[in-house]
């Protein structure tokens, strides 16, 4: 296991060097996958960091401050050192690794502050929804990321994920049964 | 089961039905709440809500700006009695009912030889409630406790095809689970706004009510009820 985490962790850092939003976005679902195989939350922490680090690759005005790029290299190391202690299987030590990568893309994304719900938050959301989508409760998804169960439910509103599965019953046969509460 | 419950448990039956946060929120954030209330006034049985719903949507909302709103309007829907609290005491038997329907839900499918904790402890509870109260119905926008109760084994397809590997399933509990929830019928607030456009609910839109139908259904999908395109149409095919 833990060297699955630490081949995950150094994959990030090497798609976060290049700035490669498809393989963070593509690594951050492999970790949502893997999650649900080993029941190991350390992997939903590096699908979140994944999937904002993603973001952060996408957009231009993240990467031409001093100050966001400062902040990119300290994300960089503790890329690194969470891959080290994953491969040592120091799971407290990958933690804290992880607790400080994400307070340091707390500062990125207050410093160039564009949406009232920040990054984490939307991280939470998204991996959130592919639990959901994958076949966990919404209470269940939102419990496992720490998201808001409200903006999970919006969120999945607007996919296809209940038009990919969860027809059950006709709403024919739904409705003759909902017509017997009525008077 | 009266003595353990204070309010209205004499007012549950068959007729009645539990809602879920899922629905209560997707029917507040579409602007539909006005319409569950002429619903309510329809139905046999009564509209109740969980302690822990209460919570999730107004305690907890309600201190929270971006949701104090929709807080507000489903306070003030219960306050009007559109929906009744199903106040549970602290009960050791409600707490264990809970566990049962947790613990054999989430010990019915198994992946790489582990349970798949699928569900939670917020859905537990309220069908745990359903059973214990003797309620018929529940309304819930969520998909996955909707088909656990109504076809887990397509569930099971489902996370197959998720997965990408075999998902063992545990008969035993299945069989338990199918049983603990053989009574209860779900609803979705899709089912709700149809039965209430039957009812009238949608006749202050005149000419326009069948489209005015088509667009709650659509604002509830986009609010999150597990509803598909095809589902909306079928149904305003039948209308």
């Amino acid at each position: 296991m833990a060297s699955e985490l630490e081949t995950l962790a150094n994959a990030i850092q090497s798609a976060f060097k290049t700035r490669n939003v498809g393989a963070l976005r593509k690594i951050s679902n492999e970790c949502t996958q893997k999650y649900t195989t080993t029941q190991n939350h350390a992997f939903i922490a590096l699908a979140m960091a994944s999937y904002a680090l993603s973001k952060i690759s996408g957009k231009a005005h993240h990467q031409k401050y001093v100050f966001q790029k400062r902040i990119a290299f300290f994300v960089q190391k503790e890329l690194e050192n969470a891959a080290k202690y994953a491969q040592e299987g120091n799971s407290d030590a990958f933690e804290r690794e992880l607790v400080g990568l994400f307070s340091k893309l707390e500062m990125i994304d207050a410093r160039d502050k564009r949406f009232v719900r920040d990054l984490l938050d939307k991280s939470k959301v998204k991996i959130s929804a592919t639990l959901y989508a994958q076949g966990y409760s919404l209470s269940g998804s939102a419990a496992i990321t720490g998201a808001d169960k409200r903006e999970l439910l919006k969120y999945s509103g607007g996919t296809l994920i209940s038009d990919r599965a969860g027809k059950t019953k006709r709403i024919s046969e739904r409705l003759d049964h909902g017509r017997k509460l009525l008077n | 089961m009266e003595e353990n419950y204070s309010t209205n448990a004499s007012e549950a039956n068959a007729f009645s039905i539990l809602c879920d946060a899922s629905s209560l929120i997707s029917l507040t954030d579409s602007c539909c709440l006005p319409i569950l209330e002429s619903f309510r006034e329809k139905m046999k049985g009564g509209l109740f809500i969980s302690p822990e719903v209460k919570d999730e949507c107004i305690d907890y909302p309600l201190k929270r700006k971006r949701y104090q709103l929709s807080a507000l309007r489903l306070q003030m829907a219960l306050a009007r009695n559109v929906f009744k609290l199903l106040s549970a005491k602290e009960s050791a038997n409600h707490e264990k009912l809970k566990e049962q329907f947790l613990f054999t839900a989430n010990n019915i499918f198994y992946i790489n030889g582990k349970p798949l904790r699928l569900v939670h402890g917020g859905e537990a509870d309220m069908l745990a409630l359903a059973y214990e109260f003797g309620i018929g119905n529940i309304m819930i926008d969520e998909r996955t406790t909707r088909m656990l109760v109504e076809a887990p084994l397509l569930m099971r397809e489902h996370l197959k095809r998720e997965f990408g590997r075999e998902i063992g399933l545990n008969k035993l509990y299945l069989s338990r689970f199918r049983s603990l929830t053989s009574n209860i019928h779900i609803l979705r607030s899709s089912e709700v706004l149809i039965l209430a456009y039957e009812k009238g609910g949608f006749d202050q839109f005149g000419k326009m009510k069948k489209t005015a139908l088509e667009a709650a259904l659509y604002a509830i999908k986009f609010a999150g009820c597990s509803l598909s395109f095809d589902e909306i149409k079928e149904a305003l095919k039948g209308e």
